[in-house]
C-alpha cells in the first residue's frame, strides 16, 4: 500500500513538473507533509537541498522521500514513479519530432520556444546564485570569474572548474575563520 | 553528423550522473561532450533537443538525456545510460541523507562551494543558448528588418521570464502563458 502511494504520488507530480523541481515542491509538501504526515516540512526541505548538491538529476528528492518513508524499496519505487512517465513521454515525442522535423512549422515552433528555455535556465541560475551568495557575492565572483574565464577559453573542463571553485571557496572560508580567531 | 558510440554515451551519462552538480552545469557537460568534443550534433541541434526536453513534463536533465539518447543511440543503450545517469546520484544522496553530518558547517560550506562553482560555470553555456535565439528560417533572413524585430522580441521574452521568476516560481500556468506568448510572437507578428 505504502509503495503504491509513493509510486502514484511521484508519477502524478512528475507530469506536472514543467521547468524544474521547484514548481512541484508545494504539491509534494501538501501530500507528504500535510496529507500523509510522512515527514516534517523541515525534513522535506532538507531532501530538496541535498538534491541540489549531489551529482545527477536534482529530482533525487523523490528518492530521498521514498527512502525516508519506506526504506530502500521505497526509494526505488519513488524513483521509478518520478522518471517512468516523463521518460516514456520523451521517447514518444522525440520520435514524433524527428519524423516531422523537416516541416517548416515544426522548426518554427522549436525556434519560437527557445526564449522560454533560455529564460527558465537563466532564471534558475540567477535565483540560485542570489540565494547562495547573498552578501558574499564579491568573494564568489573573485573566486569564480578567473575559473570561468579559463573554462570559456577551453583551458579547463567544466568538472575541473566546479571542483576548483568549490575547494577555493571552502579554503577561503577556512582562512576567514582562522583570521577571526 | 554522426551517431554516438555506445561506450562514449554510457560513459558520458555515468560521468554526469556521478560527478556533476547543478542542472545547468549538467547540461553544460552534455553540450561540452556532444557538440565540442565528439561533434555528435551541431550547436543548433543541441538547442533543438534542449527545447524539446524542456517543453515536456519531468526532470529537465533526465528528459534531455532521454531525448538526446533517442537521437544518438539504440533504445537499450539509451535506457542503460539513463540508469547510469540516475543511480549514482540517488545512491550518494541516500548515503548523505543517512550518514553525513549535514548540519556541520564545514560540510555545508564545501557543498555550497561546489554548487556556486557549478552555477557560475554555466556562463558560457548560457551565452551559447542566447546566441541560438538569433537562428531563424531562411524566409526571415531575406527580410532583415522583420528578422531583427523577431530576434529582439525573443530576447525580450527571455528577459521577462527571468524578471518574473524572481517574484513568482515558474510553475505550469506561468510557463504555459509564456509558451503561448513565444508562439504568438513567432507566428503572428
Amino acid at each position: 500500500m505504502i509503495y503504491w502511494q509513493l509510486f502514484s504520488l511521484f508519477a502524478r507530480v512528475s507530469l506536472l513538473a514543467f521547468g524544474g523541481a521547484l514548481g512541484i515542491l508545494p504539491e509534494i509538501q501538501a501530500i507528504v507533509v500535510d496529507q500523509y504526515h510522512w515527514m516534517t516540512a523541515e525534513a522535506l526541505v532538507q531532501t530538496y537541498v541535498v538534491g541540489q548538491f549531489v551529482p545527477g538529476p536534482n529530482m533525487v528528492m523523490a528518492t530521498l522521500v521514498g527512502y525516508k518513508v519506506a526504506g530502500f524499496t521505497g526509494a526505488i519505487v519513488s524513483t521509478l514513479g518520478m522518471y517512468l512517465g516523463p521518460v516514456t513521454i520523451v521517447f514518444i515525442c522525440t520520435a514524433l519530432y524527428y519524423r516531422n522535423r523537416q516541416k517548416d512549422y515544426v522548426r518554427r515552433i522549436e525556434l519560437a520556444l527557445r526564449p522560454l528555455v533560455l529564460g527558465l535556465i537563466l532564471a534558475a541560475t540567477l535565483l540560485f546564485l542570489t540565494q547562495q551568495l547573498q552578501a558574499e557575492w564579491p568573494i564568489g565572483l573573485a573566486i569564480g570569474l578567473p575559473i570561468v574565464w579559463l573554462h570559456w577559453h577551453k583551458r579547463i573542463s567544466a568538472i575541473t572548474g566546479v571542483f576548483a571553485i568549490g575547494v577555493i571557496w571552502y579554503a577561503s572560508g577556512l582562512i576567514e575563520l582562522i583570521g577571526t580567531r | 553528423m554522426q551517431t554516438a558510440a555506445t561506450r562514449s554515451w554510457l560513459w558520458l551519462n555515468f560521468k554526469i550522473g556521478a560527478l556533476s552538480v547543478g542542472v545547468a552545469s549538467r547540461l553544460l557537460l552534455f553540450e561540452e561532450a556532444m557538440v565540442r568534443e565528439h561533434q555528435w550534433v551541431s550547436a543548433d541541434e543541441f538547442q533543438e533537443l534542449l527545447t524539446l526536453a524542456q517543453m515536456l513534463p519531468g526532470p529537465n536533465l533526465v528528459n534531455f538525456a532521454a531525448c538526446a539518447g533517442s537521437r544518438l543511440v539504440p533504445g537499450w543503450v539509451n535506457l542503460t545510460a539513463l540508469l547510469l545517469l540516475i543511480t549514482p546520484g540517488a545512491l550518494v544522496a541516500i548515503m548523505i541523507f543517512a550518514w553525513a553530518p549535514l548540519a556541520n558547517p564545514h560540510v555545508k560550506e564545501l557543498f555550497r562551494g561546489f554548487a556556486i562553482g557549478a552555477f557560475l560555470l554555466t556562463a558560457r553555456f548560457l551565452w551559447t543558448l542566447a546566441s541560438g535565439l538569433k537562428a531563424g528560417p531562411q524566409r526571415d533572413r531575406q527580410n532583415s528588418h522583420a528578422a531583427t524585430h523577431k530576434i529582439i522580441g525573443r530576447y525580450g521574452i527571455a528577459s521577462a521570464i527571468v524578471v518574473i521568476s524572481f517574484y513568482h516560481i515558474p510553475a505550469l500556468p506561468l510557463i504555459g502563458s509564456f509558451a503561448v506568448l513565444c508562439l504568438a510572437w513567432e507566428f503572428l507578428f
